[in-house]
C-alpha cells in the first residue's frame, strides 16, 4: 500500500513538472527587423550614409540592375520603415546633439553602454560648468532615447516589456 | 689669660660631664621605668601634637633592643580634628652599626599588625612646599650631636605591616584602602598591597582597584637618591552614570629622585577593558576597550609633568601618538596640552582576521586644559588636521566622497563659574576639492568658514548659539545646478538656543542664500520629544529679482533638455511668506509666494505678456484630509496679455489655495478674434504630486470664425464655432475632454470631438481629436484654393487624429460627396489631377488624355470617396466606390466626366513622399501638367 502511495506521489509531481513545462509565453519580438530600424536610425543620426561614395562603377551598374529586377521588393521594404512625427523629431534633436557629443566620444569622456544609453567616462580636465553641460547633454540623449526606445516599440506593435531588448539591439549600433 | 682659657675648658668639661651623667641617668631611669617612658612619650606626642596620644602597653629591652607596643592610639584635638590612628601592635628589634661618630640605627626587624588610619576633611594636609628652609644652627648643632654620638642615619633591614587600613575623606571625595600589607624584605625590597576604593559622591563616581600593588626594583636608602617601583593594579573598576569601566589593568614603572624630587614613569600601561558609555535616556553604547601606554616625567617643586610619548588605542577604533605637558601650578593649578603626532583609524577588512589602519598625521592638532582667572579653559586648536578625512575614516560622511582641503579650526571653551560654559569656534577649510561617486555633486577650490560663539548653561540645561557660515570662492555643481561661489557665494547664519531637558530649540534667525540670486529667512521652533515631534517654521524670501533666480536654477539647467526656455525672457521681483509645519511627521506648508511687476516674453512664439502681479497661495501637506472649507486666498492680475490667436487683452481673476489644491472658483473669459471663450472654474488636485489633475471646462458662445482664421487661411471662411468642452481632465500627463465643438461654416457642419493630448508635460506630446463632417458645400470649400474647384456636397469624418510635433501621426479619413438636389457636382480639371496625383502620384492627363484638357476645364461626377489612414509614417488611400471590380478615387457622371481609378489596392505612400504631392498640388499657380 505504501509503495503505491509513493508511487502515486511521483507520478503526480512528473505530471505537475510536465503540465509547467509546457507553459511557454510567446513574446512577440522581431529581432532582425529591429536591427535593420536601429541600423538606419543610427546611420541618420550619425550621417553614416556617406560611406557609399567609394562604391564603383561597376558596384553600381549591379545595384541598379539589381533593383530593377527587385524594385518592387525594394519599394516595399521601404514603405514598411519604421517612422513617424515624434521619431522623426527625435532623430533631428539627436543628430544635432551628436555633433556636440562628438568630441567628447573622441576624448572618451562619453562612452556607449550596452544597454543602450549613453554613459559618461572620465571627465578630468573638465571644469565644472563643462561638467554639467555635459551631463546635461547626455541625460537629454538619454531621455530622447528612452522615447525613441518607446516609439519603435509602438510602431512595430512590439510590447512595451521589451523596450529594453529594443535599447540593447539599438546599443549595438550606437557602439559601431 | 692661659689660666682663664683653663677655666673655660673646664667649666664646658664639667657642665658635658654633668649633661651627659644627667641623660646617662634618665636613660637609665627610663630603661628601669618603662612606665614612665611610657607616659613621656604619651605627654610628649600629646604636647608636640596637639592630640590625645596613649599607648596600651609598652615593653622593650637594650640588649638585644627590641620594642614592642600594644594599643597604640592617636585621638586628634581640636586642631587636628580629623585625624585618628590606631596600631594594635607593633614590635621593633633595633641595633646600632658602625663606629662612633658613623654609627646607623638599624631597625632588624619591623612589624606592625591591624592598624587603621583616618583622616577626615577637617584636617589640613601638610602643603607641598617648593622651597626649604635651611635649619637653624642649634638644629644643626643638635643633629650633628645625634649623628656623632647616636646615629647618623635610619636603616630598615626587614619590615612587615599586616591587615592595615587607611580611609582619607576630603572635600569631594572619600579614599579607602583596606587590607594594607607591606613587606621590607632582607634584600631591602618593599612590597605593598592593598584594596583601594575612590569615591566622589557628589558626581556619583567612584573607582575601585581590588589588587594594588607596588614593589621596589632595588633597596632603598636614604643615601641612594633613587627609588625605583613597579605599581600593578588588576580588575579596577570606574562608575560615573555616563561611563562604566571595568577589568581596569594598570603596570607602571616608577622612579623617584629624591634629590631632584621627580617621578617618571617608563612606561606606564594602562588597559580598560569593556569601556561602555551610558547616555541619559539612552542604551549603553557597545562595550569597547582603551589601551594607554606613556613614559614621561612629574617634576614634583616644579609641578610639571611631561610626557614626551602616549600612544592611546581604542580598539577597533582609534590610535592616538602624542606628547602630554602638564602644569599645576599654585596660582593656575591645572594647565594640560596634549599634542596629537598621530591619528590612526581602524578600517573594515573583508578578511575577519585582517587588520588595516588608515594613518593621518595633523600638522598641528593641540589640547589644551587649563584654569585661567579661576576658570576651567579647554582650547582645541588644529591646522592641517585632516577633518575632513578622519570624517571619511570615522564613517561620518557618506562613502564614495573623495575630499582634499586644507584645514584649520580653533575652539575655547570656557566654564563659568556658575557652572555653564561660554564657546567660541572657528573652522576654515581653504581650497577644497570634493565629489561623489558619480561626480553629480562636486567641488572646486572652495572655501568654507565657519564661525559659532555660544554659551551653555548646565543649570537649566541649554545652549544659546551664533553661527555663521560662508563658502566663497571656487565653483561647486550639485546634479544640474552649478554655481560660481566667486560671484555668488553662498551664506548662512544660525541665531538660538536649545533646551536640552525640553529638546527645544528656538530658531530666532536663520538665514541661507546665495549672494546676488536669493535669500531664504527662517525663524521658529523645533521640539523633538518621542512621541511628540513638533516644528513650527516661519520662512521668507525678501523680494529679490527673479532673473537671476530664473537663470541659474531654470534656465542654465534646463535649457539643453527644453530648448525652448532659451527663448523665454522673464522678469519681475520675487518674494515669499511660508509658514512650515510639522507635526509628527505630518508636514505642511502654506503661505504665499509673490511676483511683482512681472513680464514673460517669447518673441518667435507671439507670446508676451507685461504687468504680471501674482499673489500666488501654497497649502502643501503630507497628511491626507478631505477637501477643505479653509483656503488660502490669492490672485492672478496681467495688465498685457498677447497670445497666439488671441487678441491683447488684460487679465485679472482670484486664486484660491486648499491642501495641495488650487483652484480659479469663478470663470474666466478671453477675447478671442470673433468672439469670447470661456475657461473655468479651474481646479488642480495633488498638484504637488507626480499624480497631477486639472479638472476644468471651455465654452464657446459662437465666435466667428473670420477673424478667426484670417491668419491662418488665405480665403475668407463664414461661420461660428460653438460647442462646450466639460469636463476638461488632466491626469497622469494625459488631457480628455469630452463635449464637442461645432463649427458652422460652408452650408454644414465639422464637429470635433475626443478632444484631448498624450504626454502633456513630456518633450513629446501627441494631440488627439476626432471631427465629423456633415453636408459641407464643396463650391465654398474649394473656391479660390490652389486645390482647384468641386462643387457638391461633401459628407464624412476624420477619426483618431494624432498630431506630434506640429505633424499629423495618425489618422482615418473617410470623404464622400452625397448628391442632393439642385446641387450640382462638377470637378475641375485642376482638381481631378490633384486628386489623382495625391492618390496614385501621377497626372492622369498625359499622352492622349492630355488632349482633353484643352476641350474640357471642369467635368461632371457621379461620387468622390475616399478612405485615407496614416500610421506609422505611411499613408494608404483608396477609392470608397467599387465597382466592376474597379475603386473608384471619382466616378464620372453618367454622361461625361472622368473617373478617377485606383488601380493599386495597397496604395501606400511614405510620409515624405506624400508632402512632396501636398506641396506640389497647394502650390500656388500650381496646376495639372499637361503631357
Amino acid at each position: 500500500m505504501k509503495n503505491y502511495r509513493k508511487t502515486l506521489y511521483m507520478a503526480s509531481v512528473l505530471f505537475t513538472l510536465l503540465i509547467f513545462s509546457c507553459v511557454t509565453v510567446n513574446i512577440y519580438f522581431p529581432a532582425e527587423k529591429v536591427e535593420s530600424v536601429a541600423g538606419e536610425i543610427v546611420d541618420d543620426i550619425r550621417d553614416r550614409k556617406g560611406g557609399d561614395k567609394g562604391t564603383s562603377l561597376k558596384d553600381l551598374l549591379l545595384q541598379k540592375t539589381l533593383f530593377a529586377l527587385f524594385s518592387s521588393n525594394a519599394w516595399a521594404d521601404d514603405v514598411t520603415a519604421v517612422s513617424n512625427p515624434t521619431i522623426r523629431a527625435l532623430k533631428e534633436k539627436m543628430k544635432a546633439r551628436y555633433a556636440q557629443m562628438k568630441p567628447y566620444y573622441q576624448k572618451g569622456m562619453l562612452s556607449e553602454g550596452g544597454n543602450g544609453y549613453v554613459s559618461l567616462g572620465n571627465t578630468g580636465g573638465l571644469g565644472l560648468k563643462e561638467k554639467r553641460d555635459l551631463k546635461n547633454l547626455v541625460d537629454t540623449e538619454n531621455k530622447d532615447r528612452a522615447s525613441l526606445y518607446r516609439e519603435v516599440a509602438k510602431a512595430m506593435k512590439i510590447d512595451p516589456s521589451q523596450i529594453n531588448r529594443i535599447a540593447e539591439v539599438f546599443a549595438k549600433e550606437w557602439q559601431k | 689669660m692661659v689660666k682663664t682659657k683653663t677655666k673655660i675648658i673646664l667649666i664646658i668639661c664639667i657642665v658635658a660631664f654633668l649633661l651627659i651623667a644627667a641623660l646617662g641617668g634618665t636613660l637609665l631611669y627610663y630603661y628601669s621605668h618603662p612606665s614612665a617612658l611610657k607616659e613621656f612619650i604619651e605627654k610628649s606626642i600629646s604636647r608636640s601634637t596637639g592630640s590625645a596620644f596613649s599607648i596600651e602597653k609598652l615593653s622593650y629591652s637594650i640588649n638585644p633592643i627590641k620594642i614592642h607596643a600594644e594599643g597604640i592610639l592617636l585621638d586628634p584635638g581640636e586642631k587636628l580634628s580629623g585625624l585618628h590612628l590606631k596600631i594594635s601592635d607593633i614590635t621593633a628589634e633595633i641595633c646600632l652599626e658602625g663606629k662612633l661618630g658613623h654609627k646607623s640605627l638599624v631597625f632588624e626587624k619591623l612589624k606592625i599588625d591591624r592598624f587603621s588610619f583616618h583622616v577626615s576633611q577637617k584636617i589640613r594636609l601638610p602643603q607641598i612646599r617648593p622651597e626649604r628652609k635651611s635649619p637653624s644652627t642649634i638644629g644643626r648643632v643638635f643633629a650633628k650631636l645625634v649623628a656623632f654620638f647616636l646615629f647618623r642615619d635610619i636603616r630598615f633591614q626587614q619590615g612587615e605591616v599586616t591587615n592595615g587600613e587607611a580611609t582619607i575623606q576630603l572635600k569631594d571625595q572619600d579614599i579607602s584602602l583596606k587590607g594594607i600589607h607591606a613587606y621590607l624584605t632582607p634584600d631591602h625590597l618593599v612590597e605593598i598591597s592593598c584594596n583601594t576604593q575612590i569615591k566622589w559622591p557628589d558626581k556619583q563616581l567612584s573607582f575601585t582597584a581590588p589588587h594594588l600593588h607596588i614593589t621596589t626594583d632595588q633597596a632603598i636608602s636614604f643615601t641612594d637618591p633613587e627609588i625605583k617601583a613597579r605599581l600593578t593594579a588588576k580588575n579596577a573598576t570606574f562608575k560615573s552614570p555616563d561611563v562604566h569601566v571595568k577589568g581596569v589593568a594598570m603596570t607602571a614603572k616608577l622612579t623617584y629622585n629624591l634629590r631632584n624630587k621627580t617621578l617618571s614613569f617608563e612606561p606606564v600601561d594602562l588597559n580598560f577593558e569593556g569601556v561602555t558609555l551610558k547616555q541619559k535616556y539612552k542604551k549603553k553604547s557597545s562595550p569597547f576597550d582603551l589601551y594607554l601606554k606613556t613614559e614621561g616625567i612629574f617634576d614634583l617643586p616644579q609641578r610639571r609633568l611631561n610626557a614626551p610619548r602616549f600612544h592611546l588605542t581604542i580598539r577597533d577604533l582609534l590610535k592616538l601618538t602624542g606628547r602630554l605637558n602638564a602644569h599645576f601650578h599654585p596660582l593656575n593649578p591645572l594647565d594640560i596640552e596634549i599634542l596629537i603626532d598621530e591619528i590612526g583609524v581602524y578600517k573594515k577588512s573583508s578578511l575577519p582576521s585582517e587588520t588595516r589602519i588608515e594613518t593621518l598625521r595633523p600638522g598641528n592638532l593641540m589640547f589644551k586644559f587649563g584654569l585661567e582667572r579661576e576658570q576651567f579653559v579647554v582650547k582645541i586648536k588644529g591646522h592641517k588636521a585632516h577633518l575632513i578625512r578622519s570624517a571619511l575614516a570615522f564613517y561620518m560622511l557618506p562613502s564614495g566622497w573623495q575630499f582634499s582641503c586644507l584645514d584649520s579650526f580653533e575652539l575655547t571653551a570656557i566654564q563659568k563659574q556658575k557652572g555653564g560654559w561660554s564657546f567660541t569656534s572657528k573652522l576654515d577649510f581653504q581650497g577644497m576639492n570634493f565629489q561623489n561617486a558619480d561626480s553629480s555633486c562636486a567641488g572646486e577650490d572652495v572655501s568654507v568658514h565657519v564661525e559659532a560663539d555660544g554659551k551653555l548653561d548646565l543649570a537649566t540645561p541649554e545652549i544659546i548659539a551664533n553661527a555663521s557660515l560662508k563658502i566663497d570662492k571656487g565653483e561647486i555643481l550639485y546634479d544640474r545646478f552649478y554655481l560660481d561661489l566667486n560671484k555668488n557665494s553662498l551664506f548662512s547664519s544660525f541665531k538660538g538656543s536649545y533646551n536640552v531637558s525640553g529638546k527645544n530649540l528656538q530658531l530666532s534667525g536663520f538665514r541661507l542664500g546665495f549672494k546676488n540670486i536669493l535669500t531664504l529667512d527662517a525663524h521658529g521652533t523645533f521640539v523633538h520629544k518621542t512621541g511628540d515631534e513638533k516644528l513650527h517654521l516661519n520662512l521668507s524670501v525678501p523680494e529679490t529679482s527673479l532673473k537671476p533666480a530664473f537663470r541659474h536654477f531654470i534656465l542654465e539647467p534646463f535649457q539643453t533638455e527644453k530648448p525652448l526656455l532659451t527663448a523665454l525672457k522673464i522678469d519681475g521681483k520675487i518674494s515669499a511668506d511660508l509658514e512650515l509645519t510639522c507635526k509628527n511627521k505630518d508636514w505642511e506648508v502654506s503661505g504665499h509666494c509673490m511676483w511683482h511687476d512681472g513680464r514673460i516674453s517669447m518673441d518667435d512664439k507671439g507670446l508676451s505678456t507685461e504687468g504680471i502681479d501674482l499673489d500666488l497661495p501654497v497649502w502643501y501637506q503630507t497628511r491626507k484630509t478631505e477637501t477643505s472649507e479653509d483656503t488660502v486666498r490669492g490672485s492672478l492680475s496681467i495688465r498685457s496679455m498677447i497670445l497666439p490667436f488671441f487678441p491683447e487683452q488684460s487679465l485679472a481673476l482670484h486664486l484660491d489655495a486648499g491642501p495641495n489644491s488650487l483652484f480659479v472658483k469663478s470663470p474666466i473669459e478671453l477675447k478671442v478674434p470673433g468672439g469670447t471663450v470661456t475657461l473655468g472654474p479651474v481646479a488642480g488636485r495633488d498638484i504637488f504630486s507626480p499624480g497631477i489633475s486639472l479638472n476644468t471646462s471651455l465654452a464657446i458662445n459662437s465666435v466667428e470664425i473670420k477673424p478667426l482664421v484670417s491668419k491662418i487661411l488665405l480665403q475668407p471662411v463664414q461661420g461660428t464655432i460653438t460647442g462646450r468642452l466639460d469636463p476638461i481632465l488632466l491626469e497622469h500627463n494625459t488631457l480628455k475632454t469630452t463635449g464637442v465643438i461645432i463649427t458652422k461654416a460652408f452650408d454644414g457642419e465639422i464637429v470635433l470631438s475626443d478632444l484631448g493630448a498624450s504626454g502633456m508635460f513630456t518633450s513629446s506630446p501627441v494631440y488627439k481629436l476626432s471631427a465629423l463632417l456633415t453636408h459641407l458645400n464643396l463650391e465654398k470649400l474649394t473656391t479660390g484654393t490652389t486645390f482647384g474647384k468641386i462643387e457638391g456636397i461633401l459628407d464624412g469624418h476624420i477619426n483618431d487624429i494624432e498630431i506630434a510635433y506640429g505633424q499629423p501621426q495618425k489618422f482615418e479619413l473617410l470623404l464622400e460627396t452625397v448628391p442632393e438636389e439642385g446641387v450640382r457636382q462638377i470637378i475641375s480639371l485642376k482638381a481631378v489631377d490633384n486628386i489623382a496625383q495625391i492618390g496614385g502620384g501621377a497626372s492622369p492627363f498625359r499622352g492622349l488624355a492630355g488632349s482633353f484638357t484643352v476641350l474640357f476645364k471642369e467635368f461632371p461626377y457621379n461620387k468622390i470617396g475616399v478612405i485615407a489612414s496614416l500610421e506609422n509614417d505611411v499613408f494608404r488611400i483608396n477609392g470608397t466606390n467599387r465597382k466592376g471590380g474597379k475603386e473608384y478615387l471619382v466616378e464620372r457622371g453618367r454622361f461625361s466626366g472622368v473617373n478617377i481609378v485606383n488601380q493599386n489596392p495597397d496604395n501606400r505612400i511614405r510620409f515624405k513622399d506624400m508632402v512632396k504631392r501636398i506641396k506640389r498640388v497647394t502650390a500656388k499657380g500650381g496646376g495639372p501638367v499637361i503631357k
